[in-house]
């Protein structure tokens, strides 16, 4: 899947979750979408990883800082 | 050891001396000698034992998952994490609540009459254990998922768990922010030193020149509340809250300030949490240490397990639109709470009034959310607004206030009791309402108390901007001076202390 296919499908995902069309880009931070708190943060990975059919430990779950950094996520996910 | 005896103060600036003058490789362990002294004069020298215990089933369990986890043998893996789990968790739950499961007991069996009431506990603690505890479950599941390597060492171990600093009150380190810092050594620095000292002496003024004069008017009312009700309540309520973050984090100030001098930095507490919008928010910058433990090693590793999961799939059956994914979020949230409420202390006015209470807040102001929008909405109300903030900022501090009532009290009953007097508005005479502006202070202490808080909101507006210590550090000498003098001498002319003054030790002290 490629980097534009991964963020048109995580662009859907965080319609669902979060109850509105957002223009992702890598630099994206949970301080630039409202109602992303912790507690929905947990709720978009759980989200993400059913979307994607994806498994993500909790290693990599606490250093997902920005947009950017979950799709390089799912992408490396992706690869194995 | 009492932070504030002179013991201390001598003890301290002594072992600054020596861990500075001896080689780097060995300063780890002069600071695990200076922990076992602070360990043995702080608390009953025998609980150390417990202690003890929890360092060598972490360090072998420790040990133990990363040997299985490089095995392939996950099962092996889990084996020692949960075994590591159980004994640590295991001593603090019989140290800390077996007097509160005993006590439930006995009520049951009082009202059903089926056995004798079970004569209640007199174990003791040692010092820091709710701290401590929670940084091995931490390490222990940090070394299990793979983001950090166990220490080998048992003594190193000891010291990650028990640096004295850390004891009194926190703050929760994590081994992987904390292992270079403890165990590589550091080159003296005056930086280091002069700002870890100033920054203790700023923790010191909270507590001994505004934290101990709080007391006082707060123990005044909430020590006869069938004499005192209405407004003195609140006006308690509202000092009981500065009471707490100016003991709570004058304490923390100490602790990282005396650890910075080691040049050992350990996380921050509080955020100016009195600035917030939220009681959520208020919670982000409120013991910040404890809120992020219990994101990261209870609310996300429960929401990923697979029961957690099907209750989402069943939600999303039975409910519809937001419900569906509101009512699992709030069920997580519901079990931090109760944790949070719990982690106080075992007793039904931590549940309720530090845990339920605060759950409560956030779950209504969520699902009211909507509403509120649109109301604010049809008035026009700019959300970015000073004056909007302001009226926000105060509705969290009554809300807060109002919970740590139920920490104050000396129990639920007495609680719900002083908040019902609050209630009450008959009438008084002007001899009843004359004390509302000293509140058991003379006119002098009230207006040192009242300087103290301007001081306090002056640097917290100051350090919205960035570092205050930084921001001194700029100046010329002569008026750095003049602020370290002010300081140093408000501490020791208006600090209440010494003979005939018995400080109260910190209130998070022995959690």
């Amino acid at each position: 899947m490629s980097r534009k296919q991964i963020y048109e499908k995580l662009a859907d995902v965080f319609e669902d979750v979060f109850d509105q069309r957002i223009a992702l880009n890598d630099r994206i931070t949970a301080r630039d979408v409202e109602g992303w708190d912790s507690l929905t943060h947990i709720i978009l990975i759980s989200a993400v990883e059913d979307e994607f059919g994806v498994k993500m430990d909790m290693k990599s779950v606490q250093r997902l800082t920005n947009v950017g950094a979950m799709v390089d996520l799912i992408e490396e996910l992706l690869a194995k | 050891m009492s932070l504030f005896s002179l013991l201390f103060f001598c003890a301290f600036v002594v072992s600054i001396g020596i861990y500075y003058l001896i080689p780097k490789k060995y300063q780890w362990v002069a600071l695990l000698i200076y922990s076992a002294g602070f360990f043995y004069l702080s608390c009953n020298p025998a609980t150390a034992v417990y202690l003890v215990i929890s360092v060598i089933s972490a360090a072998l369990a420790a040990k133990m998952i990363h040997r299985c986890k490089a095995n392939e043998n996950d099962k092996y893996a889990r084996l020692a994490l949960i075994t590591g789990l159980v004994i640590n968790l295991g001593i603090l739950a019989a140290l800390k609540y077996t007097n509160f499961l005993l006590s439930n007991l006995n009520s049951l069996s009082g009202v059903l009459k089926v056995m004798p009431a079970i004569p209640m506990t007199e174990w003791a603690a040692p010092i820091g254990i709710s701290f401590y505890t929670m940084q091995i479950i931490a390490y222990l599941l940090d070394v299990y998922w793979g983001i950090t390597e166990p220490q080998n060492n048992v003594a190193k171990a000891a010291l990650f768990i028990g640096y004295w600093p850390q004891l009194t009150s926190g703050p929760i380190a994590r081994y992987n922010d904390m292992k270079e810092q403890l165990y590589s050594g550091h080159e003296f620095s005056w930086r280091n030193v002069t700002f870890g000292l100033q920054r203790m002496l700023w923790g010191l003024f909270k507590k001994l020149v505004l934290s101990e004069r709080l007391a006082v008017m707060v123990d005044m009312v909430y020590s006869d509340t069938a004499y005192f009700n209405g407004i003195y309540i609140w006006a308690a309520a509202v000092m009981f809250m500065f009471q707490l973050y100016t003991d709570f984090s004058g304490c923390m100030d100490i602790i990282i300030g005396a650890s910075e001098c080691y040049g050992i930095v350990l996380p921050e507490n509080f955020r100016r949490p009195f600035f917030s919008r939220s009681v959520q928010e208020y919670w982000q910058r409120w013991h910040i240490t404890l809120g992020t433990w219990l994101k990261d090693y209870v609310l996300y590793p429960l929401m990923r397990t697979r029961k957690w999961k099907k209750l989402i799939q069943k939600t999303g059956k039975k409910f519809r639109g937001k419900a569906a994914k509101q009512i699992p979020s709030y069920l997580g949230m519901l079990v931090v709470w109760l944790l949070i409420g719990l982690w106080h202390g075992g007793d039904w006015k931590y549940i309720i009034g530090m845990g339920l209470w605060f759950f409560g807040c956030i779950v209504l102001s969520k699902v009211l959310d909507p509403w509120f929008k649109k109301a604010k909405d049809a008035l026009h109300i700019n959300a970015d607004n000073g004056v909007w903030h302001l009226i926000q900022s105060l509705r969290v501090l009554l809300l807060v206030a109002i919970g740590n009532v139920f920490f104050r009290l000396d129990s639920l009953e007495a609680a719900l009791h002083a908040l019902m007097q609050g209630l009450i508005l008959e009438g008084h005479d002007s001899y009843y309402y004359s004390k509302l502006w000293t509140l058991g202070l003379n006119e002098s202490n009230r207006n040192v108390l009242l300087i103290g808080l301007l001081i306090l909101l002056t640097v917290s507006l100051l350090q919205r901007k960035g570092s205050v210590r930084e921001l001194i550090a700029r100046q010329n000498i002569v008026i750095r001076w003049i602020i370290y003098f002010i300081l140093i001498f408000s501490v020791i002319i208006l600090g209440r202390y010494g003979p005939g003054f018995d400080a109260q030790a910190f209130i998070y002290q022995g959690f």
